[in-house]
């Protein structure tokens, strides 16, 4: 019976968070993969089909994505997110830092990830006001 | 969570703690440019500052860099989520919101939208942020005017906004934000414009902002400066508008108005 009560909050748990650290990382794993590896099939699978549309649409974003030049600089990006405090929101800040310590590179944006279909998605970014 | 307006003509049936959302001076002087007004939905849990209007001496310009046909209402419900548990936002971060098309677009159609009223410290220059004050603002200070708290709780003097004589930017400016987005794009803006079609705020918008700066520097003469998020804080934020600020600032002496 408790272990009938424990898995029946275990699954409550999980419906109530929906989101867990493992389908962030995939969905930003995908991100790096279309952004550093211009694998741009998965454009689908990572953004929503709002943030496509006002990308300009998908040749325009399949064309900003090309066009963005290899990294002279080898860098390291970092994921964090958290749940808003209101809705189906999630927000994940990204870090961008150089490797190598003798160069400054260092970049952090904030993205907005919403659910689509049932799978997270990158729905936008917001400016870091505070 | 509560949802009112900002609107003094639509806050009749305000209690008295929602009264602080009554502009203190309800009629613009000149109006130059239409301000509409939102509903905005607010966090309760959350502090926030009240300040008197006689405080603010700067304009700080932002991009939002979202998506440009995002509306205020959006933007105060994404920064609402931005807040945790333990520190959560009060409401949208700014005290206007501009939309306005791109260079080419037709959409949105332009419009300016009051967001966090005037009189209260809003949340946009960088918490990290801090400027020197004028001995009117010092006396403002010592008098305690600049009170924090909770809705429905005591306002008290918070001595986190000072730090080596300096006050909080955020206590002394408000935000105009330009919604849409002129930083590149890049890995960490994959919002942002081609990198061979950069993005400039239109005439239109140049000139909306321009129109907006001294409808407020007319109300509120104490206000005599125009600068920019990335002035006070490490940020590509507002992108190209930057390169714009002076031109805006020309642009409001065409209505009589006077920015450093």
């Amino acid at each position: 019976m408790r272990f009938q009560v424990t898995f029946f909050m275990l699954f409550i748990s999980f419906y109530a968070l929906g989101v867990d650290d493992q389908s962030m990382n995939e969905l930003f794993q995908k991100y790096d993969s279309i952004m550093d590896h211009k694998k741009i099939e998965l454009i689908d699978e990572v953004f929503t089909k709002k943030f496509i549309k006002g990308s300009g649409g998908k040749k325009e974003l399949i064309n900003k994505i090309k066009s963005l030049p290899e990294s002279l600089v080898q860098s390291q990006t970092t994921m964090s997110w958290k749940k808003g405090s209101k809705g189906e929101i999630y927000l994940a800040t990204l870090k961008e830092k150089s490797i190598n310590k003798n160069i400054s590179i260092s970049n952090e944006a904030e993205f907005i990830v919403v659910k689509e279909d049932g799978k997270l998605k990158i729905d936008g970014t917001i400016s870091d006001a505070q | 969570m509560i949802s009112l307006s900002v609107s003094g003509q639509d806050c009749s049936n305000c209690s008295q703690d929602q009264n602080i959302f009554r502009p203190l001076v309800p009629q613009w002087p000149i109006e130059y440019v239409t301000i509409h007004t939102a509903q905005y939905e607010r966090n309760p849990k959350a502090s926030f500052c009240r300040r008197p209007t006689e405080m603010v001496d700067t304009i700080v310009i932002h991009h939002s860099e979202t998506i440009n046909t995002t509306t205020p209402e959006q933007i105060n419900g994404l920064h609402l989520a931005r807040g945790t548990p333990e520190d959560p936002w009060y409401m949208i971060a700014y005290s206007y919101a501009v939309n306005s098309p791109y260079n080419g677009g037709s959409t949105p159609k332009a419009k300016v939208t009051e967001a966090r009223p005037m009189e209260l410290v809003g949340a946009h220059a960088g918490s990290d942020a801090f400027v020197p004050m004028n001995e009117e603002q010092k006396k403002m200070w010592d008098d305690g005017l600049i009170t924090c708290g909770r809705e429905n709780q005591e306002f008290k003097i918070n001595p986190n906004l000072i730090r080596n004589g300096k006050i909080k930017a955020n206590v002394t400016t408000i935000g105009i934000v330009v919604i849409g987005n002129y930083a590149p794009f890049s890995k960490t803006n994959p919002n942002g414009y081609p990198l061979d079609k950069p993005r400039y705020p239109t005439k239109s918008t140049q000139d909306l902002v321009a129109r907006l700066s001294c409808q407020l520097q007319k109300k509120y003469p104490k206000i005599n400066n125009i600068k920019w998020h990335n002035y006070y804080h490490p940020t590509s934020c507002p992108g190209t508008i930057k390169e714009y600020i002076n031109k805006i600032i020309t642009l409001t002496r065409k209505y009589g108005c006077d920015f450093k």
